[in-house]
């Protein structure tokens, strides 16, 4: 047999060789063919550059809508935080104010022992100023009353004819209140030394007898 | 009473696929599945590989339908899909796939035996071809069946045309030794 011949046999017989095929590959030809449509670029039809699109528009206005949310908040924020400050300092203000009134007075006294004291005395007489400004505050933390008073009458007291101590002397302050208040009010203060801080810490001892003004 | 041909039908088919109709291509899938299916076995190593590259024929053939002007035979453009999509398949998997050497398959260097009446089946046939390297089966299934030249058959596998025509040879020489050795088990059993 030559080779033409062997050939043409082999040819004849292969060439309408039809093996059956499995039906899972149809199943696979479909999901490729929809792979191949969804990834090809086509105006006419959904595919992944639409649906990346899609994707970036909705991320992008997410972002967007974040961004102006947070703004808007912050926006809407801020009022209310001032509307809370307000009523916040209004009272601090009160507060302030009443103090102003006590802090007015010991101002006075202050500056008249200072003219009294000379200049020497100037230094400690504000820092007791000072002091006592706190010292009412921490009061009316405390005990919420009648802290005008008390403080008026320290203030009184850090005059130097009732025998404020000079600067280098113990920083305790002792206020006997109860010689000048009418309602004999008894008050200590102490002032205590320097903090490791460098800040003053004022105690203030309040016996249990203490009266409150109304006035 | 109108008579449709089978041009008819498949005029009908390829207009249904060209305007994506799925109907269209499933009649399309199983009136040629198995044709193309024989044709992507002769080129793959096996009957999975066959059937992947056969999705990817039927893939090729929808996307690409179009492009068919009715100018030729519609069976022999499918072919053609489906022996370039083959060739593409083994050019793809050439650096994974072991290479055997000739003397690994053919089992004597004696000259062929042309036997006058070799009894064998397609089915035979194709057991044979698959025994064959792919290198060896390509050429082979490219100069016999479908009628290339070796020039040709160099280019589309990037070999050159000596190579082709040694594998061709040896392929030969294989594959009628087997066939001789079915037709003389076949005589035999009668």
């Amino acid at each position: 047999m030559s080779d033409e011949r062997f050939f043409e046999q082999v040819k004849s017989s292969l060439r309408d060789y039809q093996p059956a095929v499995d039906a899972s590959v149809y199943s696979g030809m479909r999901r490729k063919l929809w792979w191949s449509n969804f990834t090809k670029l086509s105006v006419g039809r959904f595919n992944m550059y639409y649906l990346l699109l899609l994707l970036l528009g909705s991320g992008t206005a997410v972002v967007l809508c974040n961004q102006s949310a947070d703004a808007e908040r912050c926006e809407s924020h801020q009022p209310a935080l001032l509307e809370l400050k307000q009523p916040e300092s209004t009272a601090q203000f009160t507060v302030a104010g009443s103090c102003s009134t006590a802090d007015a007075q010991s101002h006075e006294s202050a500056t008249n022992a200072s003219a009294n004291r000379g200049n020497s005395y100037s230094t400690q007489s504000s820092g007791n100023r000072n002091n006592s400004k706190v010292d009412d505050s921490t009061s009316d933390l405390n005990s919420g009353i009648s802290a005008q008073p008390i403080i008026n009458e320290a203030e009184k007291s850090n005059s130097p004819e009732q025998g404020l101590t000079s600067p280098s002397s113990d920083p305790i302050v002792t206020a006997a209140a109860g010689e000048t208040t009418p309602d004999q009010l008894d008050v200590e203060a102490e002032k205590s030394t320097k903090t490791n801080n460098g800040k003053r810490a004022l105690k203030v001892k309040v016996p249990k007898d203490i009266h409150t003004t109304d006035n | 009473m109108v008579f449709r041909t089978d041009m008819d039908e498949i005029k009908e088919i390829i207009d249904g696929c060209i305007r994506s109709e799925k109907r269209a291509q499933d009649r399309l899938y199983k009136k040629f599945s198995s044709l193309l299916f024989g044709i992507c076995l002769r080129y793959t190593k096996n009957k999975m590989e066959a059937q992947d590259v056969l999705q990817d024929v039927f893939v090729k053939i929808y996307n690409n339908i179009h492009t068919y002007h009715h100018d030729g035979s519609f069976e022999g453009w499918m072919r053609r899909i489906a022996v370039n999509t083959s060739i593409t398949n083994y050019r793809r998997n050439l650096k994974h796939a072991y290479q055997a050497d000739v003397d690994d398959v053919v089992r004597s260097k004696d000259e062929p035996v042309y036997a006058e009446d070799l009894e064998y089946t397609a089915e035979e046939m194709m057991n044979c071809i698959q025994k064959l390297p792919l290198g060896y089966k390509t050429v082979f299934n490219l100069y016999v069946v479908e009628g290339y030249m070796h020039k040709e058959i160099g280019d589309m596998l990037g070999i050159d045309v000596n190579t082709s025509k040694s594998q061709l040879s040896r392929a030969k020489t294989y594959l009628q030794k087997e066939l001789e050795a079915i037709s003389k088990i076949k005589s035999t059993v009668r």
